[in-house]
């Protein structure tokens, strides 16, 4: 949850530093700005930065769209090589496209290389981010698609999950990852494949379906289905063939 | 999304050139014209103005644009009574609500719906 505060407040920030008159926003750029007053959008072209006192933005081609006035921001969107920071709530990200909507609070990057960075969660991928601060959730889609923090590591094509709604926690409430090819994921020290791995907060379950493979402590264990508690820590594996014996090991040393 | 983008007018094509225009002696003495469109109406004022043919009026010296959103000051602007439409090339101030334009010229267009600012652009949102 702390990725989706610390996003939001520095959007939020920027919006205000924009919208409500707390210090000065600065936007330059090199080829011109066209205001469409009755599509209430402008257009900024070329090598655009936009610089506030804790934010800066840069892009090839910026869209603003407003409300009543130009400094009335509802939503950016920002096109090519598209780069934004803030040192102060460091944070920072970078992708071939953004767009942000004020009122949803909405982001999306979109493009090769697309990153969301912040102390403690990396958001990486070839295709889309998207993150909504309202209820939490976020989506991590396309090839080379990772969701990587201090305690758990997640790679699939298409990570969708949410955070628990809850400011002061980390904790995600709800994960869906899912791989053509194979999902991983690592929790503490336990390694899980899978071509789909789904994780529920409220069973404290991880379950992985197709494929499965559970490494932990030096053993590797397949089969077709798995789930691990992660309240005992312990996890079990069964296998479609019944001739397979289905593994279960606990590990008490919570 | 890309479709977006594509939406936009070039500047590219529009080529004027007002800031030299060799006119010494002024054909009304601080003219005022105005663009209507539905929602608004942009008054224009100057000190000097030329005929350059029946559409274009060429305005000099203190020229403004003036509407209860923004207002616009420059020093040469090529202003067309027909097409209500108003182009300059020389450094142009824009002023909104807690916005400032300034840029190397404008084009005003769509009656006052559009206006385009050329070049090298600062924008300040207070």
């Amino acid at each position: 949850m702390n990725i989706i505060i610390k996003l939001i407040i520095i959007l939020l920030i920027t919006i205000n530093v924009v919208s409500k008159a707390v210090g000065k926003t600065e936007i330059t750029t090199e080829e011109g700005i066209e205001v469409y007053q009755d599509s209430k959008y402008y257009l900024l072209k070329k090598n655009v930065h936009i610089k506030s006192d804790n934010f800066n933005l840069k892009g090839d081609i910026v869209k603003i769209f407003f409300d009543k006035s130009l400094y009335d921001i509802k939503e950016i969107e920002a096109k090519g090589s598209v780069t934004f920071d803030s040192s102060e709530f460091k944070i920072n990200g970078n992708g071939e496209y953004l767009n942000f909507k004020v009122s949803s609070e909405e982001i999306i990057i979109d493009g090769l290389n697309s990153k969301l960075i912040t102390n403690n969660i990396n958001m990486v991928s070839d295709g889309i981010i998207k993150v909504n601060n309202l209820n939490g959730d976020f989506i991590i889609k396309g090839k080379n698609s990772k969701l990587i923090n201090e305690n758990i590591l997640i790679i699939g094509d298409n990570i969708k999950g949410g955070f628990e709604n809850d400011f002061n926690q980390k904790e995600i409430k709800y994960l869906d990852v899912d791989d053509k090819e194979i999902s991983y994921v690592k929790n503490l020290n336990t390694e899980m494949y899978a071509k789909k791995i789904n994780f529920d907060s409220e069973s404290s379950l991880i379950e992985l379906k197709d494929n499965v493979t559970i490494i932990r402590d030096g053993e590797k264990i397949k089969g077709d289905y798995g789930t691990l508690d992660t309240k005992n820590n312990s996890y079990k594996i069964k296998s479609n063939n019944k001739n397979k014996v289905i593994v279960i090991i606990e590990n008490n040393d919570e | 999304m890309a479709l977006i983008f594509t939406k936009k007018i070039s500047i590219n094509n529009i080529t004027i050139d007002n800031s030299d225009t060799p006119l010494s002696k002024a054909d009304i003495s601080e003219p005022k014209f105005s663009i209507n469109n539905e929602s608004k109406k942009i008054f224009i004022t100057a000190n000097e103005g030329n005929f350059i043919n029946n559409d274009e009026i060429f305005l000099k010296n203190n020229v403004k644009f003036k509407s209860n959103d923004f207002s616009i000051e420059t020093e040469n602007v090529i202003f067309n009574r027909t097409d209500q439409t108003a182009q300059s090339k020389t450094r142009s101030i824009f002023k909104s609500e807690n916005t400032s334009i300034s840029s190397d010229g404008f084009d005003i267009q769509d009656k006052g719906n559009v206006i385009i600012f050329y070049g090298k652009s600062y924008l300040i949102l207070k």
